[in-house]
């Protein structure tokens, strides 16, 4: 069925590219008020999104099918963004670009919804520049629902999207882009024991693993743009289930800016320069930050360090008469002052490095025809390195003498006594390589005046293998001593990831004088290549329709526009599991056979019982997000109101889930007699011991479903006050389940040996959380002095938690230590009362509803233009803030406590 | 005619050695001790009874016949009687006594029960040396498995510690809500944790005034060799020559189990967790528990309890198990400063004794000790008051090193 839609995708392009005459529009992009030529300047459509850059000299031509009256907007770096009006049969624009300055009137701080069909935010360079990020993540603060972070970049938070709380699934399942080529860490693998699975036990360690890119690692200095589309995305972006993130790198001329930050956690230092290379030949970007933040000075644990470098050439060349943009763009980051000491780590001598750097080459070639079936070809490819390493010369004390675990294969063998303190060594080494290549074409056209469409086709391909060597660990030293263990592959010795992708999308736009519909229509294929034959993923096509659909009606009312914009979309989207949860290593059991710790050492005797367990599950699919969203938009007199609903539904977020098996093996348990040496096996009293061992398997277990409303209302001015006003917010209600029975396998004893039976409880437990919060903004713009004053208030109205007591406190069924599975009845309990101990019974205030009262932070922030060249600002977050004391499920009293925080910033433009 | 004189006492006499019978003979009264037992199917023949004139201390021994009877000819008076059953090694094992007994002029039969030694004596063992706090390897590590406790014989007679048990609160005393454990007080109590000592009953002897060592992982904890600690932990206990360890031996057990040290009996015992938990600070008062049932394995079974789990918040339930109060023989309710609230009934342990700076784990391992006091004779002091009969001392050089 879907592939019929792409036919007819690619029919209806095909047939409509007949349909329409194209005209040609150039013009020159130049400075206000001297009139110098703005190379590199982007020139949009805004109605179809058709777009070119200006040449070396600010020239630029666009071939359009428009044949109504349209809407240029005109962007370049340092410049404020000009939308101008343009007549239907106009063939020449020159337009004029004013220098951002708190000089003028135009100022624009807050996220821009330009997008009529969705609900996609875009926040431009004046905002970036005005809210000072440190992050990417950052920017999240400026959308609805947005909450202040934590003014720090220690922690590797997870990053959410409309929800309340937070989750690895939807954190894992954010795709973000960089200049169009997607950026992702699923090659990274931590396969060791004690950590499988997991980010770095020491949140420190900045290795993230299943929770999607460490938004940290992204400068927000190089960007140019960042649009996040938490609803419907575009076709063209695949493996994500969240949302996405479109970053647009900073390109074209531009002066040569310095900025510092410093607050009591953060130092910020970045430099950058746009130049141009030639009149008509290219410009080249070059920026660097460095990033200083820790929670304390003396904390060098904890402290986050990071550089990062970005140079982004662009070239416009006339092939024969075809004219292409041409994109070399290379970027990197990296950790500094790696080496992470604290009190314990000098005093017992260890050593911990944690290194994270990334390196991309990306390429990007548009070619602009003027040909019947396509008006655009672009190539874009890039190859991604990523090192991330940590290592740790680490002091193990255990809590008393421990076996150690040193067999490479089944069954019994001898085992030998750990040390009750070793220096010992480990490693994890992910180094993966990402190379990405796409193309993809696209067609605008007309069918009269009034309707216009666009068509873009494209396929991808992304080849993602880990070079790493792994964990590298002394088996004979392990540096988190358990029962439970790994043998660790390498990295480089699982296959490579590979996914395949097509798409196709199109963009259908109808307006008359009172109506207009905006839609895209698109539809994605995904597959999995380079997977194990018994993989259920294997040859698997995924299909994923979205689509978003807008109504806009026009009219007057006193002589000023009034539109009322009515939209809905739908869409699926998929991420694709990382090679950590496809290859997961095996685990080496090894349960104590004979423990035969004499205080004599030469008589000392370990036996160990290994079992291999393979906690591979070919099982394991896709998690599918199935999205909807409905909006209405107001607009007039620069007032706009934006009302969102969507729903959201996750079901198979993967999750590493403990599996029981039963086992059998021989328990040596008692001395028979005195003996002079180590025991035998004849010298021990023994039997059989029928157990239950676990495993943690990687299933698409974790179920996330989000309802919600965002609202936004912005007063472009209100002259009295001289302030633009943005108002926004969300209630969010989102329910975190596993989907799958949990099993329970109680830990207790009956008769001395270990309870005989796992109960698998088919209900389960769902959390609720509840958030409601509005965002007020008040930027006070005072042109005559230079000054923009921002008030910015976040009200928390209430946050909710409860777990809902849906969970049955007996087992649906259970199983033996056969392996044999029962259905679990009343008259089985009856006749065994031992079943009764499968029981799980909680105390009520487990399902008692957390509320928290209404929160209140007032941040404000200053920012003056002292000339052309410096700008400073000054901020104080939480000046006012109010958290009240309130009670948890629990009754005990709780407060969030925060203080105030001062910082300022520098910015100088030469 | 004297010569059959002579034999017809003979035969009387014989008679009244041989049998209680109401034959009157004013000269020679005599006094039957007929012994039964609180316990079915003990063999009562070659029972000592002893016997103590009040009037003239002179002592006068017998041993009971297949029926359990002895028969004492006496003048008349008041005598102390005591029947003491031993076995094999010597030890006491059923133990009868009655005071003031009198002989009037007919002949009399005194009928006592014996009782099993413990239940007889108005003081067995008590708790003595309770060492929760453990030590610390340099400044950063912990020596946690080197806890273990000492129970002394204060008897004066040798006494069989088979049997006996420990158990630890399953309520604490640092925690402000209540858990829904103190209902069951104070007929009984609520422990998290109940371990007995094996044998059949007479095989772990305990001289009067010796003790018996607990520990909960019986090695030397002095061999932990290292990087920083190139000599051993000079603050750890040798624990190689202890009496009994506590091994719960589940699947993934990451400690070791001494082969000359029994384990406690896990099959007549009963944990809430994996292992032997005490508490770094005391806050889990410790007993010692003689079961007043022949199957304690069937009484644990069927005295399970489901209740939240102490210091959980509420969130998780498990199951406890429930003994009667009057099991209970000793007792000694450990608190770390921050108590809050009391856990043991009054009949156990009146009051407390503060373990100081213990504020939960951040207080353990100071190589805190409690220890009970002795009297100037040496007598180890018990008023049933831990503030009185306890004190805190350093752990000192107390090791129970193999012999």
């Amino acid at each position: 069925m879907l592939q019929r839609i792409i036919l007819c995708l690619v029919l209806l392009s095909c047939s409509l590219s007949a349909v329409g005459q194209r005209h040609k529009l150039s013009g020159t992009v130049c400075t206000s008020p001297d009139s110098i030529p703005v190379a590199f300047a982007q020139v949009k459509i805004a109605e179809t999104c058709e777009s070119v850059v200006t040449d070396g000299r600010g020239h630029y031509e666009l071939s359009t099918h428009m044949r109504r009256d349209y809407h240029l907007r005109v962007s370049a770096m340092g410049y404020i963004t000009q939308k101008v009006a343009v007549k239907a049969d106009c063939v020449h624009k020159d337009v004029l670009l004013l220098e951002q300055s708190y000089a003028l009137k135009d100022v624009v701080v807050t996220a821009k919804y330009e997008d009529k069909a969705g609900s996609a935010a875009t926040v431009g360079q004046e905002a970036l520049e005005y809210i000072q990020p440190t992050s990417l993540k950052d920017i999240f603060t400026l959308l609805p629902g947005g909450k202040m972070g934590s003014n720090n970049m220690q922690s590797g938070a997870l990053t959410t999207s409309r929800q309340a709380g937070a989750d690895k699934s939807t954190s894992f399942g954010m795709g973000i882009t960089i200049n169009g080529i997607p950026l992702n860490n699923d090659g990274m693998r931590v396969q060791l024991s004690g950590l499988t699975g997991q980010s770095a036990m020491d949140a420190n360690a900045n290795v993230t693993v299943n929770r999607g890119v460490d938004m940290r690692t992204i400068s927000t200095d190089h960007i140019e743009t960042v649009t996040v589309t938490r609803g419907i995305s575009s076709a063209a972006d695949g493996n994500l289930s969240s949302g996405s993130v479109n970053v647009r790198i900073k390109q074209g001329r531009s002066p040569l800016r310095m900025r510092v930050k410093f607050d009591p956690k953060n130092k910020l230092f970045y430099v950058g320069k746009g130049f141009s290379l030639g009149k008509r030949g290219a410009s080249v970007y070059v920026g660097a930050d460095v990033v200083n933040s820790a929670s304390r000075i003396e904390d060098r644990r904890g402290a986050y360090n990071r550089i990062t470098g970005q140079v982004n050439l662009t070239q416009q060349i006339d092939l024969n008469g075809t004219k292409m943009d041409a994109n070399l763009s290379a970027s990197g980051v990296t950790s500094f002052n790696n080496k992470k000491t604290d009190d314990k780590t000098r005093e017992l001598n260890e050593h911990y490095s944690t290194k994270y750097s990334r390196f991309m080459l990306s390429t990007r070639e548009a070619f602009y025809f003027d040909h019947k079936w396509m008006d655009q070809l672009e190539l874009t490819a890039a190859v991604n390195y990523t090192s991330n390493v940590l290592k740790h010369d680490k002091y193990v004390m255990n809590t008393s003498v421990t076996p150690a675990p040193v067999a490479s294969a089944e069954g019994e063998h001898e085992g030998q006594y750990l040390p009750k303190s070793y220096m010992t060594y480990y490693e994890l080494d992910n180094q993966p390589i990402n190379s990405y290549a796409r193309l993809k074409m696209k067609k605008y056209g007309n069918w009269g005046e009034r309707f216009n469409y666009s068509v873009l086709l494209g396929a991808s391909y992304d080849y993602t293998k880990n070079i790493g060597d792994g964990a590298i660990t002394d088996p004979q030293r392990p540096p988190f001593p358990s029962s439970n263990y790994i043998r660790p592959r390498k990295n480089k010795d699982i296959p490579s990831l590979q996914h395949q992708a097509s798409f196709a999308e199109t963009k259908l736009t109808y307006k008359s004088q009172h109506h207009e519909w905006n839609a895209s229509l698109g539809v994605r294929q995904v597959m999995m290549l380079n997977l194990p034959k018994n993989y259920e993923l294997r040859g698997k096509l995924l299909f994923e329709p979205r689509m978003n659909v807008a109504y806009s009606h026009h009219s007057e009312w006193r002589g000023d526009a009034v539109v009322h914009t009515l939209r809905g979309g739908y869409g699926v989207e998929n991420k694709l599991p990382s090679a950590d949860y496809l290859y997961p290593d095996k685990v080496y059991r090894d349960l104590i056979a004979m423990n035969a710790y004499f205080t004599d050492p030469a008589k000392r005797r370990l036996i160990m019982h290994t079992k291999i367990l393979d906690p591979v599950n070919p099982n394991v699919r896709e998690n599918k997000n199935k999205k909807w969203e409905v909006g209405y938009d107001f607009e007039f007199r620069g007032l706009s109101v934006s009302l969102t609903g969507f729903g959201e539904e996750m079901r198979g977020g993967v999750q590493y889930f403990t599996e029981y098996q039963p086992f059998r093996y021989m328990y040596y348990y008692a001395l028979k007699h005195p003996v002079d040496g180590p025991p035998s096996r004849e010298d021990y009293e023994h039997e059989v011991r029928d157990v239950f061992i676990d495993k943690r398997v990687p299933m698409n277990s974790a179920s996330v479903k989000k309802r919600g409303v965002e609202y936004r209302l912005h007063i472009k001015e209100i002259a009295a006050l001289r302030s633009e006003i943005e108002i926004n917010g969300a209630y969010y209600r989102t329910a975190y389940s596993n989907g799958v029975p949990v099993s329970y396998y109680p830990s207790i004893l009956v008769d001395g040996v270990m309870y005989p039976y796992v109960g698998y409880f088919d209900s389960y437990e769902t959390h609720y959380r509840t958030d409601f919060n509005t965002n007020v903004w008040v930027h006070t713009h005072l042109p005559k002095w230079k000054l923009l004053m921002t008030n910015f208030v976040q009200m928390i109205w209430t946050q909710r938690s409860y777990l809902s007591d849906t969970s049955d406190a007996f087992p649906s069924y259970y199983m033996d230590l056969n392996g044999e599975k029962h259905q679990f009845t009343p008259e089985a309990l009856a006749k065994n009362p031992l079943l009764g101990r499968m029981e799980r019974t909680f105390n009520s205030a487990r399902y008692e509803e957390t509320v928290m009262p209404f929160a209140l932070a007032w941040n404000v922030k200053l920012t003056k233009e002292i000339n052309k060249h410096i700008r400073l600002s000054f901020f104080a977050d939480e000046i006012v803030s109010v958290h009240p004391k309130y009670k948890n499920a629990f009754k005990k009293t709780k407060r969030v406590w925060s203080r105030p925080f001062f910082g300022a910033e520098m910015t100088v433009s030469l | 005619m004297k010569k059959w004189y002579f034999l017809f006492l003979m035969c009387v006499m014989a008679l009244g050695f041989t049998a209680c019978s109401n034959d009157d003979d004013e000269t020679l009264p005599q006094l039957c001790v007929v012994l039964d037992c609180s316990q079915e199917d003990v063999d009562l023949s070659g029972i000592e009874v002893s016997l103590q004139s009040v009037q003239t201390q002179q002592k006068d021994k017998a041993l009971t016949d297949a029926a359990g009877k002895a028969v004492f000819t006496l003048p008349l008076g008041q005598y102390h009687l005591t029947a003491e059953k031993k076995d094999e090694k010597g030890v006491t094992i059923f133990y009868a006594s009655k005071e003031n007994v009198t002989l009037k002029e007919s002949n009399q039969e005194v009928h006592m029960t014996m009782l099993p030694i413990s239940e007889t004596l108005d003081k067995t063992f008590l708790l003595n040396e309770l060492y929760f706090n453990c030590s610390k390897v340099g400044d950063w590590g912990s020596s946690m498995y080197e806890s273990y406790l000492t129970i002394t014989n204060v008897s004066d007679k040798s006494l069989y510690a088979d049997g006996l048990a420990i158990a630890v609160s399953g309520d604490y005393n640092d925690e402000a809500t209540l858990s829904g454990k103190e209902k069951y007080l104070p007929e009984n109590i609520v422990v998290s944790q109940y371990y007995t000592i094996p044998g059949n009953g007479s095989e772990y002897l305990v001289e009067p005034g010796k003790s018996i060592v607990i520990a909960h992982s019986a090695i030397n904890h002095k061999e932990n060799v290292g990087p920083m600690t190139p000599e051993g932990n000079p603050n750890a206990r040798d624990l190689s020559g202890a009496d009994f360890e506590i091994f719960v031996p589940h699947e993934y057990v990451m400690t070791v189990d001494n082969p000359e040290v029994p384990n406690m009996d896990m099959s007549k015992s009963f944990t809430t967790f994996q292992a032997f938990q005490w508490g770094y600070t005391g806050y889990a008062p410790m007993m010692l528990v003689r079961a007043k049932t022949d199957d304690i394995a069937t009484y644990i079974k069927e005295n399970l309890k489901n209740m939240e789990v102490t210091g959980s918040g509420g969130s998780m339930h498990q199951d406890y198990l429930v003994i009667p109060t009057e099991w209970v023989i000793d007792g000694c309710e450990t608190a770390p400063q921050d108590f809050v609230r009391k856990v043991l009934p009054a009949s156990i342990d009146r009051t407390r004794i503060n373990v100081p700076d213990a504020n939960r784990m951040m207080g353990g391992f100071k190589q805190i000790l409690v220890v009970r006091k002795a009297d100037a004779d040496g007598k180890l002091i018990d008023t049933n008051d831990s503030a009185n009969d306890f004190e805190v001392t350093e752990v000192g050089d107390r090791h129970y090193p193999k012999k």
